[in-house]
């Protein structure tokens, strides 16, 4: 049997002002999964994500981290299983240098210095920041940050991983290499994003999330390229799913347009 | 850039940040403890935030013009005793000398040094690990945990202010505007909330990795034998000039040979 990582039970949240951002979400990712979460703006993936880092309460339901229900009492304990990964790096890197960042998440657990001294060094040489590891943090590029934050993540060493628009401030090589990066990892990650190629990249299965309710949920490839499915809750089928769709090459100096099928369903 | 100063890698920034601190607040107490109307024995004072400057490799200019920007405080202070103490004091090259010039001069020596100090300490020292000193040191916990969050909410709210201030400057379309009472009231506000909203993003990234109150930095501290003999040497040269009338016997040893 597999091993459940994250369990979302009829989970449901309203704001203060009264906005239902959640209206009874259940979900199950199982360990070592990779699953996106997508959907329009507002359709309440953000909040799932506060949801299960045990941000803010749900008003119903329950959320469980690797059988740990993510209430108060159990929340050191879900923290140190869960890594998140904001939208926006500057929100995640505080202290005044990158070693620091990464090894704030160490201390807190108590390790000691050597271990944290190893710890942070791998984390750092995983991402390719190493010879960074005195800057300011916020004085890194958005790339960088964004690596960085995930380095900080990383070297606390969660089973699992969830991400919050993780591309949305990169350019196209470090979204790439983020991608490359993320690809690799053994953790069980959940990524809510706009973005549906790197969810394709990454993700086989996909999480449909509109006006805070699942509305399709299985493979990535079989729900992203449903037109019909997709259109009408605010996405559309990513470019490299489209039937039919256009190669423009500069070719003797005029454009050059083709028309080729990439994949079959 | 004072701030990534801290960060050097000199003999000065190898001390431990509990050695420079007592070292600083020894002397910034013998400074200020001197009477209204002292100048000359002040000016040995000068020797520790250069000691600083110079082994730490800071630009002096740094220092100086921090220095004066908040020198203003300062000068208001002292400014009127030149009209309130009118009472003859010393004369030189023919010029009369009122007590009041002599203790504005004095306030203003004394705030040169003590600021120029403390800039120097926090140049050679990170502010994270002068705030590990002061944990080491028993200060309250919660003023540390304080101070952080204001060390680092300064840089979100400059950070909101300057991309406020660059949208403004977009739609300004070339014309002069000044900041009418209206406006700035809205953008304080807006600032309030942007910087309200990002903070409390930061304190939840923070929680999200083991975050309790309790601040924790990787690098621990050594007070090794050159902390000590900092602090000793330090402490000693202040006592003895704020004990021994040191400046008066040069300036008699000076007479002498001249």
């Amino acid at each position: 049997m597999t091993a459940v990582a994250i369990e979302v039970a009829d989970l449901a949240y309203s704001y203060p002002d009264g906005t239902e951002a959640l209206r009874g979400v259940s979900l199950t990712v199982a360990a070592g999964e990779a699953v996106g979460l997508v959907g329009p703006n507002g359709a309440g993936k953000s909040t799932l994500v506060w949801l299960l880092a045990g941000f803010i309460a749900p008003t119903r339901g329950r959320a469980s981290i690797q059988g740990r229900e993510v209430c108060k009492a159990n929340l050191a304990d879900v923290r140190r299983r869960l890594g998140v990964i904001f939208q926006n790096p500057d929100d995640q890197l505080f202290m005044p240098t990158l070693f620091d960042d990464v090894a704030f998440g160490l201390l807190n657990l108590g390790r000691n210095s050597g271990e944290i001294e190893q710890r942070v060094t791998e984390a750092l040489q995983q991402i390719g920041l190493e010879s960074e590891r005195d800057r300011f943090a916020g004085h890194l590029s958005a790339g960088q940050k964004r690596l960085a934050a995930l380095a900080a993540v990383l070297a606390v060493g969660p089973e699992v991983l969830v991400l919050d628009e993780p591309t949305s401030d990169l350019d196209p090589r470090a979204r790439r290499r983020f991608i490359g990066q993320m690809a690799a990892r053994p953790e069980t990650r959940l990524i809510a994003s706009h973005d549906l190629e790197m969810i394709l990249d990454l993700c086989p299965r996909v999480a449909l999330l509109d006006r805070g309710l699942v509305v399709a949920d299985g493979s990535a490839i079989e729900i992203l390229a449903s037109s019909s499915l997709i259109e009408p809750h605010g996405l559309e089928v990513p470019y490299s799913l489209r039937r039919d769709h256009k190669h423009r090459f500069p070719l003797r100096g005029t454009a050059h347009e083709t028309e080729h099928r990439k994949w079959e369903t | 850039m004072l701030d990534r100063l801290g960060y050097g890698e000199t003999i000065i920034h190898r001390l431990d940040p509990r050695a420079k601190t007592l070292a600083t607040v020894a002397f910034i107490l013998t400074v200020v403890s001197y009477p209204k109307y002292s100048v000359a024995p002040l000016i040995p004072f000068a020797i520790y935030p250069l000691i600083f400057i110079i082994l730490g490799q800071i630009p002096p200019g740094l220092i100086l013009k921090r220095t004066a920007a908040v020198s203003p405080l300062a000068v208001l202070v002292g400014i009127f005793n030149p009209l309130l103490d009118t009472e003859p004091m010393a004369r030189i090259g023919g010029i009369e000398i009122t007590g009041g010039w002599i203790s504005f001069i004095s306030i203003l020596l004394r705030f040169f040094l003590t600021v120029g100090a403390a800039l120097a300490l926090v140049a050679t020292t990170s502010f994270p690990r002068i705030c590990q000193g002061l944990d080491a040191l028993k200060v309250p916990r919660a003023f540390i945990v304080q101070m952080l969050f204001l060390y680092r909410y300064l840089f979100v709210l400059i950070g909101e202010a300057v991309r406020m201030r660059r949208a403004r400057d977009l739609r300004r379309f070339g014309r002069r505007m000044g900041l009418r009472p209206r406006v700035a009231v809205s953008l304080i506000g807006v600032l309030f909330l942007r910087t309200y909203e990002r903070a409390e993003r930061i304190f939840l990234a923070m929680c999200a990795r083991g975050f309790d109150g309790h601040v924790r930095l990787a690098r621990r501290l050594r007070f090794a034998w050159a902390d000590a003999a900092f602090v000793t040497g330090t402490v000693a040269a202040c006592l003895i000039l704020r004990l021994v009338p040191v400046v008066q016997w040069l300036g008699q040893w000076g007479e002498q040979l001249l």
